[in-house]
């Protein structure tokens, strides 16, 4: 009897798991990454809506010193190498939310925390009112960065599928007194 | 009637049903393969008194006649653009099959006071439209024209 109700339990927990992994695969192939600039002074508007799968096949066949196969390859004169981020994100990511970075400077505020899943950055520039940046990034997208399999090296592949994977959200918004720009990621095609 | 224009007249009717029948072969095989592998549409308008203004439907199939033809060639003119294609056209392939399976969208839109750049997917085809001070432009490609270029210059 509890070996029949193990079992029943165990097929209803494989069908769970493959329908999450079925509708996360059918989430991800449907995603739109948006970017937005708006330059008022410039009368100038940017809106770039791909599909997210396209600009990680896209990142693929980027293949310059900098980028090549979905790495990114840090300089070595870097102040934090790659393999110092990770071992830094690994602390962090095992610390409960709480601000990493406070700067509260006579020009600009600036703040890096992390809230639930999330690795968040605000800041505010002072003396040019109105500027401000918000950056939204999932720990798992982070985590995925770090995964490169050499010591100073960014993997941005992963971190795209590691995005496509988190599904639809804010990623960054950037306001100074003439341009805006915003980054997001959603199921639609064009931009909201 | 004399035999010369006799002669004349049956060499004429000849050449006419030549002609005809060649022309509705001809018409057939376009028309086919505009249905087929669609129209690559050009048009070219300058905003200048004198300015060329042109609109060219180009059947796709012809394209695709046309790079067999220089592939024939063989003059190594087609060689740059090969070694440059070669190492990505599997990635573009997928990246092909994305855009086709993706809605219709404007992919890109960018306004610079009066210049307009548009990049759309409409059905199979990238839809490419500029509107500058002094030129307005509009090129539809069919994908899978994209798709069998790539195809043939890296094979």
């Amino acid at each position: 009897m509890k070996v029949n109700q193990l079992s029943k339990l165990g097929a209803v927990a494989l069908v769970a798991l493959t329908t999450a992994f079925g509708a996360g695969a059918a989430q991800a192939a449907d995603l739109w990454l948006h970017v937005t600039v708006h330059e008022s002074e410039e009368n100038a508007n940017v809106a770039v809506n791909l599909p997210l799968t396209l600009v990680e096949t896209a990142l693929s066949m980027i293949q310059v010193d900098e980028i090549q196969s979905g790495m990114l390859q840090l300089d070595d004169d870097t102040e934090l190498s790659a393999q110092q981020l990770r071992e830094l994100w690994q602390q962090l990511q095992a610390t409960p939310d709480a601000d990493f970075v406070k700067v509260d400077s006579d020009d600009e505020t600036i703040r890096v925390f992390k809230e639930g899943n999330y690795l968040m950055v605000r800041g505010t520039a002072k003396s040019d009112k109105g500027s401000e940046i918000s950056v939204r990034v999932p720990a798992a997208v982070v985590a995925a960065l770090l995964d490169g399999a050499d010591d100073n090296q960014l993997n941005i592949g992963a971190a795209l599928r590691a995005l496509a994977h988190e599904g639809q959200g804010e990623l960054a918004t950037i306001t100074d007194d003439d341009a805006h720009v915003r980054v997001w990621i959603d199921d639609r095609p064009e931009g909201r | 009637m004399s035999r010369f224009i006799r002669f004349s007249l049956i060499a004429a009717g000849a050449c006419l049903l030549m002609m005809v029948g060649t022309g509705v072969v001809l018409a057939a095989g376009v028309a086919t393969a505009v249905a087929t592998d669609g129209l690559v549409m050009v048009s070219v308008h300058e905003k200048t008194p004198d300015g060329v203004h042109f609109t060219a439907p180009i059947p796709a199939s012809l394209v695709g006649l046309g790079l067999t033809i220089a592939k024939n060639a063989d003059d190594g003119s087609l060689d740059e653009a090969r070694s440059q294609l070669e190492p990505v056209a599997p990635a573009l392939l997928v990246a092909l099959d994305q855009l086709e399976d993706a809605e219709d969208a404007t992919l890109i839109h960018v306004v610079d006071g009066d210049d307009l750049v548009t990049v759309q997917k409409s059905g199979g085809t990238l839809v490419i439209d500029i509107d500058s001070d002094d030129a307005r432009v509009h090129v539809g490609v069919p994908l899978r024209l994209v798709r069998q270029v790539i195809s043939s210059l890296s094979s």
